[in-house]
């Protein structure tokens, strides 16, 4: 089987976790999802499927597409896990579908908010390749579909705030550092300032679970896509930085040394874990890991198991529903055989 | 409802997430929404409400009758979601659009890839070329002079040049 791709790790990987690129289109002269009913979602998504199918570009015809109608709600959680597809796509699944390549990094959900969102995603600090595939991936398409477009608005979106070139273009960090010496809030105010937003992956609080954020592009209006990849790349190289410089300095402290042994004593040996405390505890091994604190594990091995024991995750490879004690138990022994 | 994060302002936003392993809503105010990450920079205050509540002014009973020849959305069925309801809805409320398209972006010109031919090159593509320009159809010029028609509140004109543009479309298509 394919190993996906965030099972490994890239460009940048102590802090840069993945690069994803994300393109909004629409057909012309067909109402947005917004005013769509059933039949006419479902008309549309066969005609994507099938310009995907009889395209040219050998990409798009190898493509797997699966009737989001067809699957069970834990597996569709997982696919939001994996992040594949966006929560919002499978709280209502009518009409919707997805085409989703082998690896994984290609996943393209129709009639989410648009009719189609071309989503390519890649281990590590990797925009520009990403950008490449979706482009090209986003013109064979449009050679059969033939886009709304509008010389002054650019791409035209259901919502206007992805009017232009409809590219949302982001990177998932992991911030330990800076989450625990508090620099958080005033680098995201500032940020946001540069039109760019930093926001938690995991969790619902200011302070994310397991320290991953995710760093995107806001404007989409008058920035072309290599201006606006290149302008994220800078910033985020700059963030990246502060992380390892701060880390450094954090490091250098025995207790937090201390702490990142632990927490791999912890994950090596417990007997039940919660997603909760593993991500913690994960987040705390990663930086020991990236400060050199802790030898001998890859990041693709924590990569890996990050996703691997997500619940709904579990529960599809396992093809059966866990309790929640059941979960945390299985976790642990995942956990530990993994970092054995 | 009561805001889930600071419990006391209302809730505006609503986010879907996934906690652990469950598909859940939680309700934010502007405010805590905006802390968050899911706010807009460029927004003065963030909720859409607020920011397209700008259409309103002194218009608005021809603006809440005019409605999209293609959808069918009016101006109240857009600024109601933040959703615009089809492509040509940007044509038909362009001019009530475009305040709030420039404070979110600041810009309301897009620069970019074109359906016709990328423009990003981030590593150099020598097979594509620029297209040469090419003289204005008939099919543009009338939808400039319906854009300046409807600039100048001239809806006789605006409608007689739908009528052509859409006769146009149709025959083409």
């Amino acid at each position: 089987m394919d190993a996906k791709w965030f099972e490994k790790s890239g460009r940048e990987g102590d802090v840069v976790i993945s690069s994803r690129i994300r393109l909004a289109r629409n057909l012309q002269k067909i109402p947005f999802p917004i005013r769509m009913n059933e039949q006419q979602k479902r008309q549309v998504r066969e005609q994507i499927v099938q310009a995907a199918k009889q395209s040219t570009n050998e990409t798009l015809r190898s493509l797997t597409y699966i009737d989001m109608e067809q699957v069970d709600k834990v597996e569709a959680v997982s696919m939001v896990e994996n992040h594949l597809v966006s929560p919002d796509f499978i709280s209502n699944t009518k009409g919707r579908g997805l085409l989703l390549s082998k690896d994984n990094s290609i996943a393209i959900m129709i009639n989410e908010e648009d009719h189609l969102r071309i989503q390519v995603m890649k281990e590590g600090m990797d925009l520009s390749a990403v950008y490449q595939l979706a482009d090209r991936l986003d013109s064979a398409l449009n050679d059969a579909l033939h886009f709304a477009f509008d010389p002054e608005l650019g791409y035209l979106t259901q919502c206007p705030t992805n009017l232009g070139t409809g590219m949302r273009a982001s990177l998932m960090l992991h911030l330990p550092s800076l989450q625990q010496n508090g620099m958080i809030k005033r680098i995201s105010e500032h940020l946001s300032k540069l039109g760019l937003t930093l926001r938690g992956t995991y969790g619902e609080g200011t302070e994310p679970v397991g320290a991953l954020y995710q760093l995107s592009n806001q404007v989409t209006l008058g920035l072309s896509e290599k201006e606006a990849i290149e302008n994220l790349e800078r910033i985020v190289m700059q963030l990246v930085e502060e992380e390892r410089n701060t880390r450094k300095t954090l490091m250098e402290n025995i207790r937090r040394q201390d702490a990142a042994a632990r927490s791999l004593g912890v994950l090596k040996s417990a007997k039940v874990l919660s997603t909760e405390e593993f991500m913690k505890l994960l987040s705390n091994v990663r930086q020991g890991v990236a400060a050199g604190v802790i030898q001998g594990i890859a990041f693709e091995t924590l990569n890996k198991l990050m996703i691997q024991t997500q619940p709904a995750t579990m529960m599809t490879v396992q093809g059966k529903q866990l309790s929640s004690q059941e979960r945390d138990i299985l976790r642990a022994s995942m956990v530990a055989e993994c970092l054995k | 409802m009561l805001c889930q994060s600071c419990g006391k302002h209302p809730a505006n936003t609503h986010i879907k997430t996934i906690i652990n392993g469950e598909l859940t809503e939680h309700s934010l105010c502007a405010e805590c929404a905006q802390k968050m990450g899911y706010g807009n920079s460029f927004f003065p205050s963030n909720t859409f409400d607020q920011f397209f509540s700008s259409f309103f002014g002194k218009n608005a009973l021809m603006e809440n009758t005019l409605r999209c020849p293609v959808c069918g959305a009016s101006l109240s069925d857009i600024s109601d979601t933040g959703r615009v309801g089809c492509a040509d809805c940007y044509k038909t409320f362009l001019n009530q659009l475009t305040p709030s398209i420039q404070r979110m972006h600041g810009n309301t010109r897009h620069t970019g890839k074109t359906p016709m031919g990328a423009s990003l090159r981030v590593v150099e593509q020598p097979d594509k070329t620029e297209e040469p320009p090419r003289e204005k159809s008939q099919l543009e010029q009338y939808q400039e002079q319906l854009q300046t028609a409807i600039d100048e509140q001239n809806f006789e004109l605006a409608a007689e040049l739908r009528d052509k543009i859409k006769a146009i479309t149709e025959q083409t298509e």
